[in-house]
């Protein structure tokens, strides 16, 4: 595998070269003050306790109602938010105690590419300056401004964008070219890491499939690993390798996609995607469609026990009380629950944290017996 | 030599869209036809002030007690007052006086208020809380002139301590406007964007922030102009200001007051000067402010 930029070895600290990211009981919450003191009374709980590695190369996908805490999430990883508790590792090294100069060093290799394609570009900078600002920052691409010139415009030609229009500004680009223009911002340093936060959820869904397959065109050209977060379910199973289901904060479910999409363990990924229509009338007729009652609970109040207990058609007394562990729930065959799956990595196989998942050709509203499912204990 | 070329041309593209975005809100700005009345007379006090030597037909500190409380017609344009100097000419000369004041003590505002609002408004925490704004809000907890007012006794008297005494009375204002819009911009995502990428604090306020927190300063500026003159005037007026021999406003309509029945030239044209510079100002900002919003933004 390629080095570490550090020049460090990468053996250091249990890791293995795998994953390029991990998180590990990440939490983010954030104090609700209140009164003329500015007490804290609360706190929301946007991200909750999350365990989640990346492996190189893969594109994970994350999906979730809004609100849910994708977009913290990605904020953390990236250390726009200083999260609460928790560890960031980037290749196998905890960023969080980083100093500017260190974590200069890691912003190199870790981007991100934003939902709104109006907020996220400056409006009263041209596309060149926008784009050859991560080039100045980290003085890379020629230290003369014809040389930065020519590799902003050679970017902007990768993204598909004319790189004439060096020195418009983003109000005279369509949300498709300026979302390309992000793109291009994002790697004008070459990194190995792009965080994408629902990059195409405000697009039109001509334009979306254009900027999903340009992303998947540069990572192959690229090498590049994504995270790539969503909330809509068909985008996510078109470019994820592995897809990740997040409910109030928490994973409730981690599982290769085919796994996921066949055969779904937590009744809310379950009732997700039972929502997506199919395209094809007669079996759309015969869908059944599992409506989840009620609304999202509050993160600064979230429910006891499992917190999708609320809402979930399948709840029982038992998740009242007890909060489940993302644990292996096997495929079919119970492959990796027991034998292969422990000795593998923290994230790895068919996850769900359900004490009554659901079980191929069986209605998600009845669970199969009442005894709560644990794995491995 | 290709160098050269491509550098002049690059120039000449990167100013092209930022003329049409001007070239917008000037269309807008001259919609409005107030606005466009307003910047004609900031345009003629401006005028008035730069060339008040070449129109003003004699000194305005000139007395000739000979020719005393003249009537209009008969001693110059605009008559006399009670020590014989001619009022054209000091309402004149008074135009450079409440143009300098109001440009030094809103200069001073802004050199002050945009970057304390600028760093505090981005940096947050508990400095910008429990220091800066309670200073402002103590500062704010005064009206404005009466702030001044003691401002001005406490450091003396003298227009240049008026200015100061002035542009201090302005600064919670500035503060605030400046932090406002940078609490809001902070938050956008391409300050974000320049934060994953690296960018340095200094950087990402003075490219990314400031510029866009730019449109409501600029229409507060305007809008403190005209404010920054009747507060010159008053305080002139009330002897905190211009001295008394000085051809301020302020301090003309000082002298009027013991002549207000018998000689009302003394005290209308510095009343009218000041009416229509603060009316000027103040149609001018709120023509900015209109041709500035997002809303008719194309």
């Amino acid at each position: 595998m390629t080095e570490n930029p550090n020049g460090r070895s990468e053996a250091k600290n249990g890791y293995s070269g795998e994953y390029l990211l991990e998180t590990r009981n990440l939490k983010m919450h954030f104090p609700i003050k209140a009164g003329v003191l500015r007490r804290t009374v609360g706190h929301v709980k946007a991200v909750d306790g999350v365990d989640l590695a990346v492996r190189k190369g893969e594109t994970l996908g994350l999906v979730g109602e809004s609100g849910c805490g994708k977009s913290t999430l990605a904020r953390l990883v990236l250390r726009l938010l200083e999260p609460t508790e928790g560890e960031v590792l980037f290749e196998g090294e905890d960023i969080l105690g980083y100093d500017r100069r260190r974590m200069l060093g890691v912003r190199r290799n870790m981007q991100i590419v934003f939902q709104d394609p109006y907020a996220s570009l400056n409006p009263r900078m041209t596309v060149g300056n926008i784009v050859s600002e991560p080039l100045k920052t980290h003085n890379i691409g020629g230290g003369s401004a014809s040389e930065r010139k020519r590799r902003v415009q050679e970017l902007l030609e990768v993204v598909g964008l004319n790189p004439e229009h060096y020195n418009r500004y983003p109000h005279e680009f369509s949300g498709g070219q300026r979302q390309r223009i992000g793109v291009a911002r994002a790697i004008a340093l070459n990194p190995r890491l792009i965080i994408c936060d629902e990059p195409v959820s405000a697009l039109d869904v001509s334009i979306q499939a254009q900027v999903v397959n340009l992303l998947q065109d540069l990572q192959k050209e690229f090498d590049l690993t994504y995270v790539f977060i969503a909330h809509d379910l068909s985008v996510v199973k078109h470019i994820s390798d592995r897809v990740a289901v997040m409910y109030l904060g928490k994973i409730v479910e981690i599982a290769d996609r085919k796994a996921l999409y066949g055969e779904p363990r937590h009744p809310y990924t379950a009732s997700l995607l039972s929502a997506i229509p199919i395209p094809d009338p007669r079996k759309e007729r015969e869908r059944r469609r599992v409506v989840l009652t009620g609304d999202v609970p509050s993160p600064a109040n979230p429910p006891r026990g499992c917190s999708f207990h609320t809402r979930c058609p399948r709840a029982q007394e038992y998740c009242k009380d007890h909060e489940p562990r993302l644990e292996p729930h096997g495929d079919e065959v119970g492959d990796e629950v027991g034998s292969g799956g422990e000795g593998r990595g923290p994230t790895e196989g068919h996850r769900a944290a359900c004490f009554f998942p659901v079980v191929e050709g069986q209605r998600i509203e009845e669970p199969a017996s009442s005894t709560p499912y644990k794995a491995g204990d | 030599m290709s160098e050269a070329v491509t550098a002049e041309g690059s120039q000449t593209q990167a100013i092209q869209p930022r003329e049409r975005r001007l070239a917008g809100f000037w269309r807008r700005f001259r919609r409005n036809k107030l606005a466009v009345f307003g910047l004609a007379i900031v345009a003629v006090l401006l005028l008035t002030a730069l060339s008040a030597p070449l129109i003003a037909p004699s000194d305005p500190r000139a007395q000739d007690y000979a020719l005393t409380l003249q009537p209009p017609g008969v001693g110059g344009l605009m008559g006399t007052d009670s020590l014989g100097s001619d009022v054209f000419s000091r309402v004149i000369y008074g135009a450079r006086i409440s143009l300098m004041s109001s440009l030094i003590s809103v200069g001073l505002a802004l050199l002050v208020g945009v970057p304390v609002g600028l760093t505090s408004g981005y940096f947050r925490g508990f400095w910008d809380e429990w220091i800066v704004m309670r200073v402002v809000d103590s500062l704010q907890a005064f009206p404005f002139l009466i702030l001044a007012l003691v401002i001005a006794a406490v450091l003396g008297g003298g227009l240049g301590y008026a200015m100061i005494a002035i542009g201090i009375g302005f600064v919670p204002a500035f503060v605030r406007i400046t932090r406002a819009q940078v609490l809001s911009v902070r938050g956008r995502d391409y300050v974000d964007a320049a934060r994953a990428i690296g960018t340095g604090h200094t950087s990402i306020m003075l490219r990314h922030v400031l510029p866009n927190s730019l449109p409501p300063l600029l229409v507060q500026t305007t809008l403190a102009m005209g404010y920054a003159i009747i507060a010159e005037a008053t305080l002139s007026f009330l002897g905190l200001g211009a001295e008394p021999g000085e051809p301020s406003w302020g301090s003309m309509l000082f002298q009027a007051q013991a002549y207000l029945t018998s000689a009302w030239w003394m005290a209308f044209f510095p009343g009218m000067a000041i009416f229509f510079a603060v009316l000027g100002f103040n149609l001018l900002g709120d023509g900015v402010r209109e041709a500035l919003d997002p809303r008719t933004y194309d």
